[in-house]
């Protein structure tokens, strides 16, 4: 990400060509940029009917629809539809988001391309503190272990922020990948030792610890919401300041910007976005990965664009995943290895194709 | 005749113009406390536990005097296991150093890009798909390590060369492909079958008994020897890969061999009893600060990579005296934790 030109453009809403250095191809590039929304937004809503239509019931679409817009609490059909297929879609589209800006944030703000709440032990973070909480603190349903959830995923970050980013380190990526990879194994690793010593929370948990859209009920979904809400607007409104920040802590500190500042409220919300998607649908990999490197080959070094595109493609490739999770065996393959098995081997064409900012 | 300065106090042996021998004197006193670490510490694991042993007994199973039972529990049980651990600790370090230095990057260690991994998905497919015996899954863990390790290289080799970051990615993505089915392996299985596998992919060193430990021992020392013979052309490919190659030395060479080495030796110490995770990458980073070195120092890295395994394994038995931890969850928590705490105060000092 260092090495690339930063372009200093503009807001999605403001296409005027401004001075300075990328200004001479702003305007074509915004040209494509909303073009390429196009086919995006045409996929999302393909990928998210396919996880209305597909499941291990077959069910004609007219039938899917008529069963969504009449919901019959006595008609098994609407009952399928409005307790299985439903809640799942919903939680694609908001645990999609979640991570998907979850990631963009985590990539912009560490100036690494090869971070994601994943890799940078925040996931593990919060996955810890839901089995803490279940199994010692007996909590129960969502609405209690989703905070847990952010405690998790809030303390996780800013301790591999604090670890990764003191003294002279500060703003090294490598320290901050190795803080966090070494913070993730260490919190996984006290996660296992309460699984393995508590069967019942290991039976328990067992399915959402793999990343699942299949066990939660549509209540789950709404009870995050208003987090993921809070997280992404946050992240636009602070697009900017990341754009400035991705010119280096020098040049943002003499561009007028507070980099810490800026850090500390970016952390709140990669913490409500992880936190939140990781308590409805377990820990998820790849997604926040994927999401922002697919968007950044299409719009180019723009915060908000990338922004704007990791959350639709993030979606997308959550809902293709989990409906090829439903297809491929007779059983049920969770999303979160779905996405493992798409995300590492275009990470690896990734790595090999092009150029990868060293680290 | 002036002597080299080495930029550090050294101890010289023979001759004072050609040394027969040149010791670092920091790092031989490294190596020394830690091997008297290890040995007090292997004696503690041998002479206490669970059965109802004094130490006045175990001394005499020891020396072949004790009676049936005493003399089993510790020369069967406890002894092979402390062994096992001294052996696996620095087999597991080496590699780790090994790698560290090949990538040139921390991160770079088998068990970050996925060699562990590798082998606990090989396990799990013998244990739970195909339903076979502990041979067996050592088998299965052996070939799942070195298959996951080729796979990696090919992967990350462009035109024969291997770039330190790029493998390191490709690592962590296979590694990641690898653990989202292992979790889904024991996602097909019953409770407690899913329990037993999870404890053998946290590292469980029960059980262990002299033929195994034997086989593995047998297998190490070759690679670990090999090792030895390497640390010289690989300290100067430290300098870089140009520089070695105007010295004279074949690269190519010395990089294939020192991938074997480091693949055998983590596949070898993962097969018997599960990966003790943590061990390869942080033994290597934690005995380079306490030499104060920058280069490869394999001496206090072995002995570091033993003494953390070891440790780990007598607090995985005595932390829950009624259901001991694996010892992998241990190491993943000393480790880790040290691991963090170098960084953080290295952090602050500067």
């Amino acid at each position: 990400m260092s090495s690339q030109p930063a372009t200093l453009g503009s807001v999605p809403r403001d296409p005027a060509p401004r001075t300075g250095p990328g200004a001479p191809a702003t305007g074509s590039h915004t040209a494509r940029r909303w073009l390429g929304l196009v086919p995006l937004v045409a996929l999302c809503v393909v990928a998210l009917a396919a996880s209305m239509l597909v499941g291990s019931r077959a069910i004609p679409a007219g039938d899917v629809l008529y069963g969504l817009l009449h919901p019959d609490p006595d008609e098994a059909l609407s009952q399928t539809i409005w307790f299985s297929r439903v809640p799942r879609t919903a939680l694609i589209l908001v645990a999609g988001v979640a991570l998907g800006i979850a990631g963009t944030l985590m990539q912009a703000v560490t100036r690494n391309p090869m971070t994601d709440p994943g890799i940078l032990g925040v996931n593990a973070g919060a996955s810890l503190a839901v089995v803490v909480g279940l199994a010692f603190f007996g909590v129960g349903d969502i609405s209690q272990y989703m905070w847990w959830s952010f405690a998790g995923a809030m303390v996780t970050s800013v301790l591999v922020f604090m670890i990764g980013n003191t003294g002279s380190a500060r703003g090294n990526p490598v320290r901050l990948t190795l803080s966090g990879v070494a913070l993730g194994a260490v919190l996984s690793g006290f996660s296992s030792a309460v699984l393995l010593t508590n069967s019942h929370v290991l039976e328990k948990l067992r399915g959402w610890s793999a990343g699942t859209t299949a066990s939660q009920p549509l209540d789950a979904t709404m009870a995050i919401v208003p987090f993921v809400v809070i997280g992404v607007v946050i992240a636009i409104l602070s697009s900017r300041s990341l754009n400035v920040l991705a010119l280096g802590e020098a040049s943002a500190v003499a561009m007028g910007a507070h980099p810490n500042r800026i850090r500390t409220v970016v952390l709140v919300a990669i913490a409500l976005l992880a936190g939140g998607a990781t308590a409805a649908a377990g820990p998820i990999g790849f997604l926040g990965l994927l999401a922002p490197h697919l968007a950044r080959m299409v719009v180019g070094p723009h915060q908000g664009w990338i922004l704007a595109y990791s959350a639709l493609i993030a979606p997308t490739v959550m809902g293709f995943a989990d409906v090829l999770g439903r297809v491929i065996t007779t059983g049920e393959v969770p999303v979160g290895v779905v996405t493992a098995f798409i995300g590492a081997p275009v990470l690896i064409y990734m790595v090999r194709r092009f150029r990868v900012a060293e680290m | 005749m002036t002597s080299l300065d080495f930029g550090r106090k050294v101890f010289r042996v023979g001759r004072r113009v050609r040394p027969f021998l040149i010791a670092d004197v920091r790092s031989t006193v490294v190596c020394g406390a830690l091997w008297i670490a290890i040995v007090a510490l292997a004696v503690y694991s041998a002479f206490s536990g669970s059965a109802q042993i004094t130490p006045g007994e175990a001394l005499q199973a020891l020396i072949g005097r004790g009676d049936a039972y005493t003399s089993m529990v510790v020369l069967e049980w406890r002894a092979p296991r402390v062994l096992l651990a001294v052996l696996l600790g620095a087999s597991l370090a080496i590699s780790g150093a090994i790698f560290q230095n090949l990538t040139g990057n921390p991160l770079g260690s088998p068990d970050v890009i996925g060699f562990q991994t590798g082998s606990y998905t090989g396990a799990l497919i013998v244990m739970l798909l195909l339903g076979g015996g502990s041979a067996e899954t050592m088998a299965g863990a052996l070939l799942g390590g070195i298959a996951t390790a080729f796979v990696v290289f090919f992967l990350s080799s462009k035109r024969g060369a291997v770039r330190g970051v790029r493998l390191i990615i490709v690592g962590i993505g296979v590694s990641a492909m690898l653990a989202s089915m292992n979790v889904w392996i024991l996602l097909t299985a019953t409770v407690e079958d899913a329990i037993m596998a999870s404890l053998w992919g946290a590292g469980n060193p029960s059980g262990v008994s002299w033929a195994t430990l034997l086989g593995v021992f047998g297998g190490s020392v070759v690679f670990l020897l090999a090792s030895l013979a390497l640390s010289r052309p690989m300290r100067l490919m430290q300098i870089g890969t140009p520089f070695a190659t105007a010295l004279g030395q074949n690269v190519r060479v010395v990089q294939v061999a020192a991938i074997v080495i480091g693949i055998g030796l983590t596949a070898l110490a993962t097969a018997p009893v599960g990966p003790p995770w943590f061990i390869a990458s942080a033994a290597p980073q934690i005995a380079r600060r306490a030499v104060r070195s920058d280069r490869l120092a394999l001496g206090p890295t072995a002995a570091t990579g033993a003494l953390l395994l070891l440790l780990a394994d007598v607090l995985a038995q005595r932390i829950y005296p009624d259901s001991p931890l694996p010892v992998g969850i241990v190491t993943v928590s000393i480790g880790g934790l040290y691991f963090l705490w170098l960084l953080l105060r290295e952090g602050k000092k500067r």
